[in-house]
């Protein structure tokens, strides 16, 4: 009997335990995004005497509504919109050519090629060799800077190549049997099995290529090219000057902070948009990944 | 991404049984040409981003003139080479980079671990789903976005100095010290990765045969006792190989993180190799002194990795490709 006892109050203490770890860490993920929402909709006063915590006081819109409505914000994410669709677009495509190939068992080429591919996640030619290349292509301050060097990523390539294989080879046998090529095969047969899986890889390249500021700062020196991330940048460097933070001008129309917070939400709303699809897809993908090769 | 990598290599009979199946015969009936001219734009974009930049790392050999290009710059053998090891601020980006990665493999490392055992043992669905939806989320905004929150909160006029002086206490400027920048990049890794870290253990967990723990309940084990006993040692391979593979990677991960949080006051703790290749080379124009920096590191970058994954393969029939 006693030990039976001591076994339930011992249940007890740990599920308390793994309660309150749980209960910080989700406080801890989410109180930053809860101060940005609270800043970008107090009045300006609020911010600038520091009396915002987690909900907004002197409730406005005016600073987001500035803030989505400046040139430069609309210009950056017009750069950013344009990227990420078309980057999506051909990392989708070029995923999807190198990956079927090396799915096919007959194919000659298949070893050699899955080297060369893995190659290049263990070695990378390092910052400035890209960067001579991309001058070299005429590339620097062009957004084919910020597409061309994300657009094929192995790792997913791999990931959609774990698919095909796992298509049942009876599907293509008989197909070839009845005369189709092995286009016919890919288009017809392969790819309408593999869109599922696509719309999870094209939502992680889009997150990519929207999160990537890197070849930004790297390729782009012309601010009417720069993406949204370093317009961010930008705003979050400015905000940070310490005179104008320390004096606070209270007639000021926006405070550096709500400024600040509002685009931060203004960059990551897109995010916040497409979460839910990712969320139903990434898990799968990520557990198929881990899996199979 | 690449630590979610993780395949379990089938077993080698199966491999060598479908490779003799593999005929030429089959190659023909199948149509080898087309797979190989489908191959054709993949590869030929990898040779031009990923080769033609590895042959551009014959500047290291060189006294590269951007002016002058390749061919015409002069040719000074390993120059380069003598001047980055006698360099005292590369031995001090090297020792940040690993102090840095050593830190967040210490710190960081077991926190996904805890965050799967937890939400494993949540026996709500709506609960377990809902937790897990908020503490994956911040893997998906930007290191900039992680900066600016990291500002609103630890920056001059940040919350949390809001409240110190609300207190009457003098304001800290956290992101300017450098004893605290690398607490700062640790913290926020934490932040931006544990949760999505946890799914590989999750998954992990999820594959464990429930008898086991069936059976242990009737023999009275306590909660904590099959956490101990059966969760972890089930695990444990799953933990060893990301641990190594985090090993792997120590010199190549964390630069994007660093240059958006770091600023010149923090130089002395927080400037790695990437941020320092990015600022000599493409900043100063520097260019074969940076790119020797950026070539080796890359190199024995690649030693380690292939090193890890050689130690996984070899006594845990796992492998990262």
């Amino acid at each position: 009997m006693v030990t039976k006892r001591r076994t339930v109050v011992s249940d007890g203490l740990v599920s308390l335990t793994l309660g309150i770890i749980l209960v910080i860490a989700i406080v801890a993920m989410l109180y930053p995004f809860v101060t940005v929402v609270a800043q970008a909709f107090s009045g300006t006063v609020a911010n600038m005497r520091g009396e915002v915590r987690i909900v907004p006081r002197d409730f406005q819109v005016d600073t987001f509504v500035y803030v989505v409505g400046s040139s430069k914000y609309l210009r950056s994410l017009l750069i950013s919109v344009v990227v990420t669709s078309v980057g999506t677009l051909i990392a989708l495509t070029l995923t999807t050519l190198a990956a079927y190939p090396l799915s096919r068992r007959y194919f000659s080429a298949r070893k050699g090629l899955t080297i060369a591919y893995v190659f290049t996640m263990l070695f990378h030619p390092g910052i400035v060799p890209m960067y001579l290349l991309m001058r070299g292509l005429g590339l620097l301050n062009s957004i084919w800077a910020l597409i061309f060097p994300a657009a094929l990523s192995v790792y997913n390539m791999l990931i959609v190549k774990s698919f095909f294989e796992s298509t049942p080879v009876e599907l293509e046998e008989a197909a070839k049997i009845d005369g189709a090529s092995n286009m016919t095969v890919f288009s017809r047969i392969m790819l309408p099995l593999v869109v599922p899986t696509l719309a999870t890889i094209g939502l992680f390249y889009a997150v990519g290529y929207w999160n990537n500021y890197i070849n930004a700062l790297f390729y782009i020196t012309r601010s009417e090219l720069e993406p949204l991330q370093i317009h961010l940048r930008n705003i979050i460097a400015e905000a940070q000057q310490p005179d104008q933070a320390l004096e606070a001008d209270l007639s000021r129309r926006h405070s550096i902070q709500g400024i600040r917070a509002a685009t931060i939400l203004a960059s990551i709303l897109p995010i916040l948009v497409v979460y839910p699809y990712l969320q139903k897809y990434f898990v799968k993908g990520i557990q198929i990944g881990s899996v199979k090769g | 991404m690449e630590t979610q990598h993780a395949v379990r290599r089938p077993p080698r009979r199966t491999a060598a049984l479908s490779r003799t199946a593999t005929h030429r015969s089959d190659q023909k009936r199948f149509g080898n040409g087309e797979l190989l001219l489908m191959s054709l734009i993949p590869f030929g974009f990898v040779i031009l981003f990923q080769y033609v930049p590895m042959l551009g790392l014959v500047i290291v050999f060189q006294d590269f003139d951007i002016f002058q290009g390749f061919r015409e710059s002069e040719w000074v053998g390993f120059p380069n080479f003598a001047e980055v090891f006698g360099d005292r601020r590369f031995w001090a980006v090297l020792r940040n980079t690993l102090v840095i990665n050593i830190y967040k493999t210490i710190f960081f490392f077991p926190i996904p671990i805890v965050l799967a055992i937890v939400i494993t043992e949540i026996k709500n669905r709506f609960v377990q789903r809902a937790s897990q939806t908020i503490l994956y989320l911040p893997h998906f905004v930007s290191w900039i976005v992680v900066a600016g929150l990291a500002f609103t909160i630890l920056g001059s006029n940040g919350t949390l100095n809001q409240l110190r002086s609300a207190l009457g206490l003098e304001r800290v400027l956290y992101l300017t010290q450098p004893e605290l920048f690398r607490g700062i990049i640790v913290l926020t890794a934490i932040w931006k990765e544990s949760g999505w870290g946890s799914i590989i253990f999750i998954a992990s967990i999820i594959s464990i045969d429930p008898q086991l723990f069936e059976a242990a309940t009737i023999d009275g084990a306590s909660r904590l006792r099959r956490i101990i006993s059966i969760t972890i040692p089930s695990i444990a391979p799953t933990i060893v190989l990301l641990l190594l593979i985090r090993l792997g990677y120590i010199l190549i991960w964390g630069t994007e993180q660093v240059l958006a949080l770091y600023n010149p006051t923090v130089y002395e703790t927080g400037d790695v190799i990437g941020t320092y290749v990015f600022r000599t080379g493409l900043g100063a124009q520097r260019y074969s002194y940076s790119a020797t920096i950026g070539f080796f590191n890359s190199l024995v970058g690649m030693m380690m990795i292939v090193t890890a994954n050689a130690i996984t393969r070899r006594f845990m029939d796992r492998s990262i490709w």
